[in-house]
């Protein structure tokens, strides 16, 4: 079987198409809100946050049934940019440290959610569904979703950029130059949030941190400017995503494991090439 | 009526329609009875002074003696318990016009922007929401970038930059958000020899500007021959004027008691030793 062959052969499968359209959205999506997320060290928040949805997938499970996926989604996204907020809240007003924070509520969404979701039969399969996403199982009206709510936090990283990298920078320079921090901060929190539900099928919650983190740490090694990062990273997270799941298709492992080790293979041959980099450049300025 | 300065004047007006229109006649700052206590300890009490607009002003004191907490209060960063801050005849919150340079300013050096970004910030809230740097924010920059002599660098990444080479950027910075206050804290410490005395050119330069600049320092070397107006600080106001009239001993033992030493000069000024025993001078 040629190589073009081997690409070509998965895409007789609908489900392999939707699969891919929805792990290269997912990965590029997630590389760029995944670049505020590293440079402003929010990785925990972002895992926290993808934990904290339990409940609210519980909660739609339970009220709607597994099979509607538009009102899980919905449940899902407005636990995630409550939590998102209440986390942001906390952070500003409580007298324990932020990651403190964002650990205990982290901890008592995940344990509630849970609880919640053991009253429904047979709720192993949407844990796991759950941990692990599904990317196979994407359908059409899922890809919609996807386009919508990706395409909009995309669109809105695009109108502030400007603002959100000040705020991620210099939270001192925001306040003087009178900008509204805080709804910025906020901004950025609920973004990780969508981002990460947008995600939820593909990953799931277990690998989600690493489709925020890996591909725009990568790309952190090799750019010199933010925007180059932004791009670099949302380049290597669509490519991770589609290895991934070419990888996952014939070697049957699980694709949400392969496409994050993909980027994970990408992260260390940046890191070689950019300590050999430094290695030289220390060399030959003697 | 205030004067635009002559680097500014070319630009077209609807850059200075954001922020607060100054009041003609009043001064560049002006606190009243500032008080500020946090967490439960005062830490200014009863501070009242007014500064003309293009002067520059050091505050000094001992440590702790309050300097930053000043400045906070004056960018509005941190409001007052009691008392009040008007720049240019109003509130400070108000302005954008007020550049503030924190000692630790909590920037992580890693971060992937170049010089020019960086001063180009500055400009965001002029710029506004969702439009981007127009032809005429990248001359201000660039314009802010030569003043401080810091063209060469514009597209090195920050964390190459040199003590100095940080402060002259802050300085830049501070210039390209057509600041009319300029609040630096602290902008001397770390830095070597050849760099202090190129940032304290630098800055004296902006008086060419008529931009008002508070510096906060512990080198009563640098404020007595570098600035036109002192300001002596413990937690209370001791004293505020030209360095000839606030660096008299009576003021300075009160503010730092036995741990300084004085020393008459050949012009007849007196040379100050800072011995620091409060820790942190050098």
């Amino acid at each position: 079987m040629s190589f073009v062959d081997s690409i070509v052969e998965p895409l007789r499968f609908p489900f392999m198409v939707r699969g891919l359209i929805a792990a290269m959205s997912v990965g590029g999506l997630c590389a760029v809100v995944g670049s505020f997320v590293v440079l402003r060290g929010m990785a925990f928040m972002g895992d926290a946050i993808a934990h904290s949805i339990l409940p609210g997938l519980a909660g739609g499970v339970l009220t709607a049934g597994r099979g509607d996926r538009r009102a899980l989604f919905g449940w899902a996204l407005g636990t995630a940019v409550l939590v998102a907020l209440g986390m942001g809240w906390i952070g500003e007003r409580a007298r324990v440290r932020e990651d403190t924070a964002i650990g205990i509520v982290f901890a008592g969404m995940f344990a509630l959610g849970i609880a919640l979701i053991s009253t429904v039969r047979g709720f192993a399969v949407d844990l796991v569904h759950f941990l692990f996403g599904n990317v196979l199982g994407v359908s059409n009206g899922d890809l919609v979703l996807i386009g919508a709510f990706g395409g909009a936090v995309l669109l809105l990283v695009l109108l502030f950029y400007k603002e959100l990298v000040v705020v991620s920078f210099d939270p001192t320079l925001a306040r003087t130059l009178r900008l509204p921090a805080t709804a910025y901060r906020y901004l950025l929190f609920v973004l990780v949030a969508v981002t990460v539900v947008v995600s939820l099928q593909t990953v799931g919650v277990g690998l989600m941190l690493a489709m925020l983190i890996v591909p725009a740490s990568t790309a952190f090694l090799m750019a010199r400017r933010l925007p180059a990062m932004i791009v670099v990273g949302s380049l290597l997270g669509i490519l991770s995503g589609a290895i991934g799941l070419y990888l996952s298709f014939y070697w049957s492992v699980a694709s949400g494991a392969a496409i994050v080790l993909v980027t994970i293979a990408f992260f260390f041959a940046a890191l070689l090439l950019s300590t050999r980099r430094q290695v030289l450049r220390r060399f030959t300025n003697g | 009526m205030r004067t635009r300065k002559s680097w500014a004047a070319s630009i077209p007006s609807r850059l200075h329609s954001r922020g607060t229109v100054h009041l003609a006649g009043a001064p560049a700052v002006a606190a009243t009875a500032l008080t500020v206590t946090i967490g439960g300890r005062p830490a200014l009490t009863d501070v009242t002074f007014e500064l003309a607009e293009g002067r520059q002003l050091a505050v000094v004191g001992p440590n702790g003696a309050g300097k930053t907490t000043l400045l906070r209060v004056l960018s509005g960063l941190l409001p007052p318990s009691s008392g009040e801050v008007r720049v240019h005849g109003h509130g400070p919150c108000g302005h954008i016009c007020i550049a503030y340079v924190p000692q630790k300013s909590g920037i992580d050096w890693r971060f992937p922007v170049t010089v020019f970004d960086v001063v180009m910030m500055g400009r965001v809230q002029r710029i506004g929401p969702i439009r981007r740097p127009g032809a005429i924010d990248r001359r201000v920059v660039q314009d802010a970038l030569a003043a401080v002599e810091l063209s060469d660098l514009a597209r090195r990444r920050i964390e190459e930059l040199s003590g100095g080479q940080q402060q002259r950027m802050f300085l830049a910075r501070a210039l390209a958000q057509e600041a009319d206050l300029i609040l630096l804290d602290e902008p001397f410490v770390g830095l070597d020899v050849p760099s202090r005395s190129e940032v304290l050119e630098l800055i004296a330069a902006v008086r060419d500007r008529n931009v008002t600049v508070i510096v906060a320092l512990h080198d009563l070397g640098i404020a007595a021959t570098s600035f036109d107006e002192i300001l002596l600080l413990k937690r209370r106001m001791i004293g505020h004027g030209s360095p000839r009239d606030v660096f008299v001993e009576a003021n300075l033992r009160e503010a730092y008691g036995s741990c300084l030493h004085l020393a008459e000069g050949e012009s007849g000024t007196v040379v100050v030793h800072d011995t620091a025993c409060s820790g942190g001078g050098r």
